[in-house]
């Protein structure tokens, strides 16, 4: 049994490990700064520290966010750094068993596709594995980033 | 032997623990210098040292000791009063000793000599500048302010050395170019020496915490050992003086609150000697400090309740606070856990006092406690103390900040200044006091927006140095200057030319932090290879000769200038307008027994200026120079108004053209000049010579 913590941007019900989350912020004001792929949000101040935020909205064929406004986030651990993800909200910690896991249906076609593993089958609804290492990619995120 | 050395290593500390008393009490009696009791305690802290540099026949301690002893003892008899000049002299005693102490602990042994009898024997300030002269040292105390002058200095070295290597350049004289690449290598090493020698280990502040352990033990009744990991990480003294006390307060309270009496450990199970470990490491550009305590953690329902009690939180929220939420409150203000307060930790100052003194150089701090098993804090700082005077400018938009170091001057631009903004295809330069400034639109380069050409919208222009040459940042508004922080930004920033960091604002909100050699760059302003150089300049050794250009300077009818590549010159000719003879609606001239078509300069780069730059010519001349230019399998004559000079030039000085036929552009006379690419400007051949 693992745990996974699951939260929605658009349409999207997504989940990652929940090892990988270090906070959960619900209302975050990230300071947009110019010159940056659609990929990079802004940057949040983290208690002092300087945290990068994504948002991969444009990835998924979505509207980024309007910076503007507070969001809600998850602070993810990358290593040495933490880095924000803009999500809409944040859902439940689910448990899940290893064969509840499915590779990525073939009908989900389009942007998405290269940045969810695959699903886990809950009891009412399937829960996405999104893929960490192509979220916090720092190149593949600049490169699909400015395609849009 | 080792256990000699080790008796040395705890003389050596006692020594320090001795003299940092002696301190403390010494501005104790600057108050009241006639206390009997303060009095005493000086000359037993020198006494101690006295007879312990006894034992271990360390002469030129025990001598300097006894000699403040003596003072002493004919203070503490009543036989003078303390004068503020004995106290200075005390104090030199006490900086003298320290010396020697770090001399013993470098070497296991004292230095041979003999300390100045005049500064032994009067009890005066000696008006000598140490008493130290004369003797071999290896170290020597600098103070602080001299240096941060110096270092200042050094920064204007390195804008001079800029200056002159520019000059020298346009020079083309091979002996100034050699002697200024000179002055590059040696500006360059010593502004490395300078930052060099503001970094310190930080087993500098820890140096004194085996003995504060030992002490605490002593007086709390706790058993405790101390581990040190990476105790010769450097970092900058301005830093180490930061977190030295932070250090002390957070292994005082690891004993105090977190190792447990040895008699509850052997119950808990653990080894009766607790651990504090001290941990440092380097990660890209900040340090990583940690303080662990193996003792009895943090329990957040006690925090929980204690904030209750305190009024912080409702019972409510405090039942919603997550466990590290919780825990991570004793950094409020006022907020202690001991059950009363303490001798050893509770003295008013609390975790959130180490907090803020953190912050305040730039770090963060947090706090990880594990009940039961010990409570870690970690401490991330940087690894020099960066605190920047900058600007803070608009985009219109967003706020960004520049380093002061990198502003000339603000000029407003808007009404008639900005018809001095001049266009040169997408390039836009300024004509300020006679010079041209190339200009770099803040928000066009950063949101990739086409350049605004009429600059109607009162904006602001930043003069800016980028490396030897300054250009000009228009924005939208100039609104204050700050000093702030710099911290670094995530990878995800990598790539991007435009920021150095970022920093967070009195204000709390987030500004980038410009990068005006990287904005220059991107915007062509100046080359990647200078940029280059400059970020790694002991790297770069002169460039050798052979990979720089004599570039022939040429003006045209207007006094626009060019350049051409000398190698691609065969000779400068002058001809006679009326040999010039028209083939095919070209220009051409019978010369040395072959026809040389010819291209006029003023056709061949299109005017693109607003305004001509000074009136043209308007009687046609006789002669003109024309400068016969060669391929692999023609001539050409370029006809111009004037040949100019020849100019040298390194890589470093061409950035990239802005538009065809443009090889690149230099800056010439103070000039933007272009250097012409003859085998785009030539291409494609006229057909001048088909059959008729």
């Amino acid at each position: 049994m693992k745990h996974r913590c699951g939260f929605y941007i658009g349409d999207f019900f997504f989940s990652v490990p929940l090892e990988s989350v270090r906070e959960v912020l619900k209302k975050a004001v990230v300071a947009p700064v110019p010159g940056t792929p659609p990929t990079v949000a802004g940057l949040l101040n983290l208690r002092g520290a300087i945290v990068t935020v994504l948002d991969i909205r444009s990835r998924l064929g979505l509207a980024p966010k309007p910076s503007a406004e507070p969001g809600a986030l998850l602070l993810l651990d990358d290593g040495d750094e933490s880095v924000g993800l803009s999500i809409d909200r944040v859902g439940d910690v689910v448990g899940v068993e290893e064969g509840s896991f499915e590779p990525l249906p073939e009908t989900l076609r389009g942007p998405a596709r290269s940045l969810i593993q695959g699903a886990y089958k809950l009891p009412d609804r399937l829960m996405l594995a999104l893929d960490l290492d192509a979220v916090l990619d720092a190149e593949r995120s600049m490169a699909e980033g400015s395609e849009k | 032997m080792t256990n000699d050395a080790e008796y040395i290593k705890e003389f050596v500390l006692e020594g320090h623990e001795n003299l940092d008393r002696i301190e403390a009490l010494l501005l104790l009696l600057e108050k009241d210098p006639r206390s009997p009791e303060t009095l005493a305690d000086v000359f037993r802290a020198f006494h101690t040292i006295k007879g312990t540099s006894r034992m271990f026949d360390f002469r030129r301690v025990e001598k300097l000791s006894h000699a403040a002893e003596d003072l002493l003892s004919r203070l503490r008899d009543g036989q003078a009063v303390l004068s503020t000049d004995n106290v200075n002299w005390l104090l030199r005693v006490v900086g003298t000793l320290r010396q020697r102490l770090a001399g013993i602990e470098k070497a296991g042994a004292e230095e041979p000599g003999e300390d100045d009898p005049v500064f032994l024997n009067t009890p005066a300030p000696p008006t000598d500048p140490g008493p130290t002269s004369g003797i071999a040292e290896n170290t020597l105390r600098v103070n602080v302010t001299v240096l941060d002058r110096l270092m200042a200095e050094v920064g204007e070295l390195v804008l001079t050395r800029n200056r002159v290597l520019q000059w020298s350049t346009g020079r083309g004289d091979p002996e100034i170019a050699l002697r200024s690449q000179q002055l590059n290598g040696i500006t360059t090493e010593i502004q490395h020496q300078v930052m060099q020698m503001r970094l310190q280990p930080i087993g500098q502040a820890w140096n004194k915490v085996p003995r504060l352990v030992r002490d605490l033990c002593a007086h709390l009744g706790k058993k405790a050992r101390v581990v040190m990991e990476g105790a010769d990480t450097e970092l900058d003294k301005s830093i180490l003086e930061a977190i030295r006390d932070p250090l002390t307060h957070l292994v005082r309270n690891a004993l105090d609150h977190g190792i447990e009496p040895p008699d509850l450990r052997a119950r808990l199970g653990k080894p009766a000697e607790g651990t504090v470990s001290l941990r440092a490491e380097h990660e890209s550009g900040w340090v990583l400090l940690e303080i662990t305590d193996d003792g009895a953690g943090i329990d957040p329902a006690r925090l929980r309740e204690r904030a209750i009690q305190k009024g912080l939180h409702s019972a409510e929220e405090a039942g919603r606070l997550e466990d590290r939420d919780a825990v991570a409150l004793v950094f409020r203000s006022g907020f202690s856990t001991a059950e009363k307060v303490t001798e050893v930790s509770g003295r008013g100052i609390g975790l959130d006092v180490v907090k803020d003194n953190i912050e305040k150089v730039g770090g963060a701090i947090e706090i990880l406690s594990a009940p039961g098993r010990g409570t870690t804090f970690q401490i991330r700082i940087p690894l020099t103390l960066s605190i920047v005077p900058t600007l803070i400018v608009s985009d219109g938009q967003t706020d960004f900040a520049i380093p002061q170091t990198h502003v000339i001057e603000l000029v407003r631009l808007g009404g008639e200044r900005a018809a001095h903004v001049e266009w040169m295809e997408d390039a836009a330069v300024f004509r300020l006091r006679g010079r041209l400034l190339p200009l770099v639109f803040l928000r066009q380069a950063l949101r990739r927006e086409p350049p605004p050409r009429s600059a109607s919208t009162a904006q602001t222009l930043v003069v800016l140095r980028a490396g030897a040459r300054p250009f000009g940042l228009v924005v939208h508004r100039a609104k204050d200057t700050e000093e702030i922080v710099e911290k670094p930004l995530g990878r995800h920033f990598k790539g991007l030319p435009f920021y150095e960091g970022a920093s967070i604002l009195g204000d709390g909100r987030v500004v980038p932090i410009l990068d005006v050699m990287g904005l220059a760059e991107s915007a062509h302003v100046i080359s990647a290879l200078e940029r280059t150089h400059r970020l790694a300049p002991a790297a770069a050794p002169a460039p050798p000769a052979e990979k720089r250009e004599v570039l022939l300077l040429v003006a045209g009818v207007d006094d626009s200038r060019a350049a051409i590549p000398l190698d691609r010159v065969d000779r400068v000719e002058e001809i006679s307008t009326a040999a010039i003879e028209r083939v095919g609606g070209r220009e051409m001239i019978q010369y040395r027994g072959e026809l040389l078509p010819l291209h006029r300069l003023s056709n061949l780069l299109k005017e693109r200026r607003v305004r001509p730059r000074s009136t043209p010519a308007s009687e046609p001349m006789e002669a003109l120079p024309v400068v016969v230019c060669r391929d692999a399998r023609n001539r050409r004559g370029l006809v111009v108004h004037r040949i100019l000079e020849m100019v040298d030039t390194a890589p470093g000085d061409r950035r990239p053209g802005s538009r065809h036929g443009v090889a690149g552009t230099i800056i010439a006379r103070g000039r933007i000049t272009e250097i012409l690419d003859l085998d785009v400007l030539f291409e494609p051949l006229p057909s001048s010579g088909g059959p008729s």
